[in-house]
């Protein structure tokens, strides 16, 4: 990218379900006639703002008004806006509004999405844009041809640059819309103001700059989010029909099976990375592939710190702690599951003998007597010991720089 | 890059008549789903099907975006319990969760119950999404149960109760975040309460069979009472999730930048105070068994609890041994 910026967005897979399912339910109403309102999908984006870090954690809808009013340019409704971010602060006292998204079918800004943002900078001089591509090219489907498109994310991230005075003629495209075609850079008027124009021709305002996006969830976030990936399943015509009795497999499968299969899937896209990237290496190197030095850089950086802990006696230390903690854990709970298979065994035949040959056969109570669990108290202590050596988590930490 | 036609803002009319019509994956059971028919919904309040039946709703099906705003939900709230409610529908025997929203009340312990104040966010917030079109009646509530499992209190059947005599269909969620972390797996139970004088025997045939849990729930020593108390005046619903079309291909397409998290994360490190405290709890369990079998700890459920905890942690051993093989060996 030719511009230069620092800013970074960072973007929770919450938001952009919401999104997806905001869009869904638009679609649904308008394709069934229930709405009368085009089908123009937008909404805030909440999160924080560390200097020029922006990270999104959750949005909502806009109340948006039809192109029919006014200049027959669509608006979003204040009061409601205004409402809406009053109550989600109330919930999430943490998140402020940083910005909004729209819905379009590429992750360009067209003409609707430049008048609103116009809209929104006035407030909000600072207002991220963020475009979100809803013809997500099919994962199956994918070949050469969509591959471009395919492995970035579905969607652009733009940032309101501070504003400045422009060609008017660079606000054409959206104001008029005279211009054939979509603009290599895109401006937006930030005042309507218009004092302070010096000459008829320069006007105030602000660029909108991608910007880049990052991906990130939180752990709670992360266990919903594979749930939903491997668990949930597509809509289909059983799940409305309410006498089908299809048992999900899914759901049945053993946690440890789930668990496997997520690191599996894991482990096939590091690979299938690590095989991408020697790939390239090997072109540029035949000469194949245009030479970046940027990525190459990275490479480089990331197969320097590839032996991150050898000959560490500490983190040998931890991890053989942890593996005796693990080990431990398993052992006490054999133990404990014999002892109850045990228990349960001893139960069965003294009832078997109760009410067969009683008059000869041995009887002990497992409840009165000492029973099953006489060693039960010892094993307690060992677990509570356990636990407390479990407690301490020393240079567990290691691991996760890996 | 995609070109508009000769006047930009028809050009974008166009493309939005795109994106309505042929380009976005929208197959028929999404129309049905996201689209809220008001006479079907009346129809279905007429009829109320399930005031003869107190058994009447069996299925629970959760959309994507519901189930992960009410997991975030839960966990923001650590230690405390949270609550918030849920707007969807009903078809035949199943209710289905569309949506959920955090409502601002904070619990303890086991009393979670929206107050005054709430209601006036409730009402202004229902009333902010019809005008986004968003028309689905509300359908139910949820809230956490950080570390003691899902089940339903005294005061949640009482609460629950309430909102059935008044606003049928209305169905309970919680969530337990603790063990959701713990496990790595989403810890989540559908509850509706029977009549006051309807009989207890069902509990039999309702109260085993809660999917997602594999039918057992490990209470902590310290609610074991309550939990014994209420647990004949509620069943669990079977609880499935579903995504959109849309939903899907998002994941798919996220799952290329995603997988990362998994093999970052170790769940020992982060779930070690849970560790503990499940093995100091079952610990106890043992000794209240030994001294007395009679006061409602059953043996195999401790079993359970142990098997589950021990496979927990080899789950977290078995990705940190693989990470060892994979990064340390040389």
């Amino acid at each position: 990218m030719a511009t230069w910026n620092l800013s970074t967005a960072v973007i929770h897979p919450l938001v952009l379900l919401n999104v997806s399912e905001h869009t869904t339910r638009v679609l649904a109403l308008t394709k069934t006639g229930k709405s009368s309102v085009p089908p123009f999908v937008c909404g805030a984006l909440l999160g924080l703002q560390t200097e020029n870090r922006f990270e999104a954690f959750m949005s909502f809808e806009f109340l948006y008004e039809g192109a029919s009013q006014g200049n027959g340019f669509a608006t979003i409704n204040p009061a409601h806006f205004s409402q809406r971010i009053q109550q989600m602060e109330e919930v999430f006292p943490d998140n402020t509004f940083i910005g909004w998204y729209a819905v379009n079918t590429d992750t360009t800004i067209t003409p609707e999405i430049a008048k609103i943002h116009e809209q929104l900078i006035r407030q909000y001089p600072s207002a991220l844009l963020m475009v979100f591509d809803a013809a997500l090219a099919d994962g199956a489907a994918e070949n050469s041809a969509t591959q471009g498109r395919g492995f970035s994310l579905p969607f652009s991230i733009y940032e309101t640059r501070a504003p400045g005075r422009v060609d008017s003629q660079k606000l054409l495209w959206y104001v008029s819309g005279n211009s054939s075609d979509t603009p290599s850079e895109y401006y937006v008027e930030a005042s309507t103001n218009r004092e302070g124009v010096v000459m008829d021709d320069l006007i105030w305002a602000s660029q909108l700059v991608p910007i880049q996006v990052q991906l990130d969830s939180g752990e709670a976030e992360r266990v919903a989010v594979e749930h939903v990936q491997y668990v949930a399943r597509p809509t289909n015509a059983d799940m409305l029909n309410s006498d089908s009795n299809v048992p999900s497999v899914s759901l049945n499968a053993s946690r440890m099976a789930t668990f496997l299969v997520s690191l599996r899937n894991a482990l096939d896209m590091l690979d299938r990375d690590i095989a991408l990237l020697k790939t390239y290496v090997g072109d540029v190197i035949s000469g194949k592939a245009v030479f970046d030095p940027e990525v190459l850089q990275l490479v480089q950086r990331v197969l320097s710190n590839r032996p991150v802990v050898l000959d560490d006696k500490f983190f040998d230390l931890a991890a053989s702690q942890e593996e005796t903690n693990f080990q431990l854990a398993s052992y006490l709970a054999s133990v404990t599951s014999v002892a109850g298979a045990v228990r349960d065994l001893s139960q069965r035949s003294n009832t078997a003998l109760r009410h067969g040959r009683t008059k000869h056969a041995p009887y002990v109570n497992p409840v009165q007597s000492d029973g099953m669990f006489a060693w039960g108290p010892s094993m307690g202590d060992m677990m509570s010991a356990f636990g407390a050596r479990g407690h301490s988590g020393r240079g567990h930490g290691r691991f996760s720089h890996i | 890059m995609q070109s508009n036609s000769s006047s930009g803002r028809a050009g974008s009319a166009l493309k939005l008549f795109e994106l309505e019509n042929n380009i976005l994956p929208l197959n028929q059971c999404d129309e049905e789903l996201y689209c809220f028919d008001e006479e079907a919904r009346t129809q279905q309040l007429v009829e109320a099907p399930w005031k003869s039946n107190p058994h009447y709703f069996r299925k629970v099906e959760i959309s994507s975006v519901a189930l992960v705003k009410m997991v975030m939900h839960a966990r923001s709230g650590d230690n405390i319990e949270v609550m918030g409610l849920m707007l969807g529908k009903v078809i035949g025997d199943t209710m289905v969760v569309l949506d959920a929203f955090a409502l601002p009340v904070e619990g303890s312990e086991t009393r979670v119950n929206a107050q005054d104040d709430s209601y006036a966010y409730m009402v202004d917030y229902l009333e902010q999404c019809q005008a986004t079109g968003q028309k689905e009646p509300v359908i139910g509530w949820y809230h956490s149960h950080p570390g003691y499992g899902c089940w339903l209190s005294g005061i949640d059947v009482a609460t629950q109760a309430l909102h059935q005599a008044h606003e049928d269909p209305f169905l309970a969620v919680v969530i337990d975040p603790k063990r959701t972390m713990s496990a790595g797996k989403v810890d989540l139970g559908a509850f509706r309460t029977l009549p006051e004088d309807h009989a207890s025997g069902s509990s039999g045939d309702g109260g085993s069979n809660n999917a997602e849990t594999g039918g057992y729930q490990s209470v902590p020593l310290s609610k074991i009472e309550d939990f014994g108390v209420h647990s004949a005046k509620y069943y669990p619903l079977e609880v499935s999730y579903f995504k959109s079309t849309l939903d899907q291909r998002l994941m798919e397409r996220l799952w290329r930048k995603h997988w990362i998290k998994t093999l970052t994360q170790s769940p020992l490190i982060t779930n070690s105070e849970f560790t503990t405290q499940m093995v100091n709890e079952i610990a106890e369990k043992i000794d209240t068994f030994n001294r007395d079998s009679k006061k409602g700890v059953a043996y195999n459920q401790i079993l359970r609890e142990s098997d589950a905890i021990a496979q927990e942690i080899t789950q977290g051993h078995k990705s940190q041994a693989l990470k060892q093989r994979l990064f340390c060996d040389t």
